[in-house]
């Protein structure tokens, strides 16, 4: 869900631990297990049919089903289970919930093995691409309906999870890290540049104008840097563009080919040659510690982020505003539920996974947890669209996350796509870290992406 | 005498007019028995050993992807002439290699002047001995969190002493030799306590005599762990510092963890230290060429098998030179 679960960690613990606690009991009832599909036509109808459990003497105990889900992080989803179960008697969930990068590598491992995943499996942007290039390994969503239920997602949300050749959904949306920019009013008014978020937004309607206000930001001498990473700021305008790193429906990688990349790629080089970059790396320690001491003027702010430094930095309460993100629109993060295909309650995982991703239940999780939900109408929310945060001097996230999700344009990433961004981010780290020239750099990301594209 | 039950019995021969049960019972007990006892540790290792060990043999032979089970075709040994050829294996062969040494040696060197140093004290011992196992139970996550704060950037305690040295603020993930030093620095504090004991252990078995004999000739502290105790601990530190490196060629969490960018299986933004696991890891796991992952996993064995040859070889040697003869 929130990428910033992304710790460090626990990927280890999951390689350690292996196969690690398998959910077994799925195959514990196995007896009843087989007959689900037979079933359909008889007493068990999906809906609400269940009014007379207890009279008819002996339902028999293949009724009762178990539904296990993994997901990491917080979802929120405790509360709407009990409020599942008031209309599902015969269904039993069972929730596990582990850090980020374990929840992928275990789901990974079960799905390579095939056995031991979950029915209802949460997968967050980070992998989605990976994942979703072998759809055969989840239930195909649209065989349940799910098409129905397009209308309700902006469209790169529905396009992120579906295969290339658009027949198989495999994961409904939960939430999106719709993207905007969270500033430093203190830093902006010592450098003389507007503290108003309409203003500032005004300041950059382009990544150029962007990097243009930070050299002006830097010539302030105000003695924080304009922005924490420079990968923010190459990722920034990768996410907008609609050709990134694969043709669009192949498996084919372009990613030496599309100017939009060279242009992303020598706006960040300019920056970091103007020193506007703190050189740091998300969620290290000095990153960190960077938010409470106003060690950068700017980041790039998705969703979950405004919860993150209010968690990180409480001290700076009232120093922050919210601006529009140069560009059009952004994401980063936002996760789905899918259903592997191992799976033996696919139909009841199914129902259960419609009801968690309902516009209605979003915002539930989105009052209870901060959430951000996917789904248009749930956007649309009074409740949602209506949100100010306090902590940002009343910033109206609602309007600019949900905006920045729905604007979004679809952008067709390709089963490597996060390997062959993390080798275009290591490029920039080495110029960062001065190991390399601009071209050099350049010139290895791109034999890195080739490599992991092979 | 070696003779076990089995080869007792078979001096004595069941008499013929014995019962069959009870002639079963005999053959249980006198034949069958000893296997049984030994079949847990045969039957686990053949599960979870040897049966892994050959499956992965087969895998590397294939074109094997992650997450499409059963499609591989076979490719006899094509990974292994991609292996041989590619530049990024071997630079985490290079990589690991390098740590090797540079964890080895200053943990086995510390170790025993720790244990030399405990060895002489005479009140609390039990304490020391078990303060110097904690950072051997501490978990290593926990470990390698805490060391990414001491040699973080701007706010670490290792750049905050060196800055009142007037050193420059140091990336340590960013350099080639800064970051091994700081990955060797983990693993040398997690180990050093665990040999020390171990050298203190065969310590005590040093006869005493020996001891007092040297002091009444005049020989000093240091001076008698030079001449008496390391001579004695030979076969001792042959067999730690085959264990270490063995175990130095596994190394994974630690170079993990210390990356920069969470999740990061490539030892840094120019791979400056990852080792074959890490390498391995990123091929299998993040890349899904499983099959590739897999000729990698054999040839760290291989790797770790001519190793410990090595290491047996002499330790053999060095055992005989000690004059230890068990």
């Amino acid at each position: 869900m929130r990428a910033h679960r992304r710790h460090f960690a626990v990927a280890t613990a999951a390689v350690l631990a292996g196969i690690g606690c398998g959910k077994a009991s799925n195959s514990a009832d196995n007896a009843a297990d087989k007959q689900v599909t037979a079933q359909k036509t008889a007493p068990e109808k999906p809906g609400a049919d269940k009014m007379e459990p207890a009279k008819a003497a002996a339902p028999p105990p293949a009724e009762k089903i178990k539904l296990t889900i993994n997901n990491f992080g917080v979802f929120g989803y405790k509360p709407l289970y009990e409020e599942y179960k008031q209309s599902h008697p015969n269904i039993e969930i069972l929730e596990s919930v582990s850090e980020y990068n374990s929840q992928h590598s275990n789901l990974i491992n079960h799905l390579a093995s095939g056995g031991g995943a979950a029915d209802i499996e949460a997968v967050d942007e980070g992998f989605m691409a990976q994942l979703k290039a072998r759809p055969e390994q989840f239930a195909n969503l649209l065989d349940f309906g799910a098409a129905e239920l397009e209308k309700n997602y902006p469209p790169f949300k529905w396009q992120a999870s579906i295969s290339a050749d658009g027949k198989r959904q495999i994961g409904l949306g939960t939430d999106v890290g719709g993207l905007a920019m969270c500033y430093r009013t203190d830093l902006f008014a010592k450098a003389k540049l507007p503290t108003d978020p309409a203003e500032v937004s005004a300041l950059w309607p382009t990544w150029q104008k962007y990097v243009e206000t930070g050299i002006k930001f830097k010539a302030a001498k105000t003695g924080a840097t304009f922005f924490d990473a420079a990968t923010n700021l190459y990722n920034g305008q990768v996410f907008q563009l609609e050709k990134a790193y694969y043709e669009p429906g192949t498996n084919q990688v372009i990613v030496d080919k599309n100017p939009g990349i060279k242009a992303a790629w020598d706006l960040t080089m300019k920056a970091i040659d103007q020193g506007l970059s703190a050189k740091l790396v998300a969620w290290q320690p000095d990153w960190v510690t960077g938010f409470t001491k106003g060690a950068f003027a700017t980041i790039t702010c998705p969703a979950w982020m405004t919860g993150y430094i209010k968690e990180n930095a409480p001290g700076t309460a009232g120093k922050w505003n919210i601006a529009a993100v140069p560009g059009a629109a952004g994401n980063w993060g936002g996760s789905w539920l899918t259903i592997p295909a191992q799976g033996k309650h696919q139909k009841e995982a199914y129902e259960l996974v419609a009801f968690l991703t309902a516009p209605a239940q979003q915002v539930k999780v989105f009052k209870a947890v901060g959430n951000f939900p996917s789904a248009i109408p749930a956007i649309h929310d009074p409740s949602v669209e209506g949100f100010k945060n306090p902590f940002f001097n009343d910033a109206p996230t609602g309007k600019l996350f949900g905006e920045s999700a729905i604007n979004l344009k679809p952008q067709f990433q390709g089963e490597k796509h996060g390997p062959i961004r993390k080798a275009m981010e290591d490029g920039i780290t080495r110029v960062e870290q001065g190991r390399q020239k601009s071209d050099a750099a350049y010139a290895q990301s791109l034999k890195d992406v080739a490599r992991a594209a092979r | 005498m070696v003779e076990t039950h089995g080869v007792a019995l078979q001096g004595h021969p069941v008499p013929e007019h014995l019962h069959p049960a009870k002639r079963l019972l005999q053959w249980v007990d006198g034949k069958l028995a000893p296997y049984l006892y030994i079949a847990p540790f045969f039957v686990l290792f053949v599960g979870f050993g040897l049966f892994p060990l050959l499956y992965t043999g087969y895998v590397s032979l294939t074109d094997r992807d992650l997450l499409s089970p059963g499609a591989e075709t076979y490719t006899g040994l094509a990974n292994y002439r991609e292996l041989v050829g590619d530049d990024y294996f071997w630079n985490a062969v290079k990589n690991t290699f390098l740590l090797m040494m540079m964890c080895s040696i200053p943990q086995l060197v510390l170790a025993l002047v720790l244990a030399h140093i405990i060895a002489g004290v005479v009140r609390l011992r039990t304490l020391f001995r078990m303060a110097v196992l904690l950072p051997n139970v501490t978990s290593i996550v926990a470990v390698t969190l805490i060391f990414g704060q001491i040699f973080s950037r701007d706010f670490g305690i290792v750049n905050w002493v060196l800055g009142l040295f007037g050193v420059d603020h140091i990336t340590w993930q960013a350099g080639d030799w800064s970051s091994r030093l700081a990955v060797a620095s983990m693993v040398v504090w997690r180990w050093t306590g665990y040999n020390a004991l171990i050298y203190l252990g065969a310590m005590q078995a040093i006869p005493k005599e020996h001891f007092e004999a040297a002091a009444m000739d005049g020989a000093g502290t240091w001076r008698q762990l030079w001449h008496i105790t390391l001579p004695a601990l030979r076969p001792t530190i042959a067999f730690t510092a085959l264990v270490s490196l063995i175990g130095q060629m596994q190394l994974f969490t630690e170079p993990l963890l210390f990356d920069a960018s969470p999740g990061s299986v490539t030892g840094g933004s120019a791979r400056q230290f990852q080792t074959m696991m890490l390498f391995m890891y990123e091929e299998s796991f993040r890349l899904g060429h499983l099959g590739y992952g897999a000729a990698v996993a054999w040839v760290l064995v291989l790797m770790t098998f001519l190793l410990a040859t090595i290491g047996f070889l002499l330790t053999r040697r060095s055992a005989k030179l000690a004059g230890a003869t068990t």
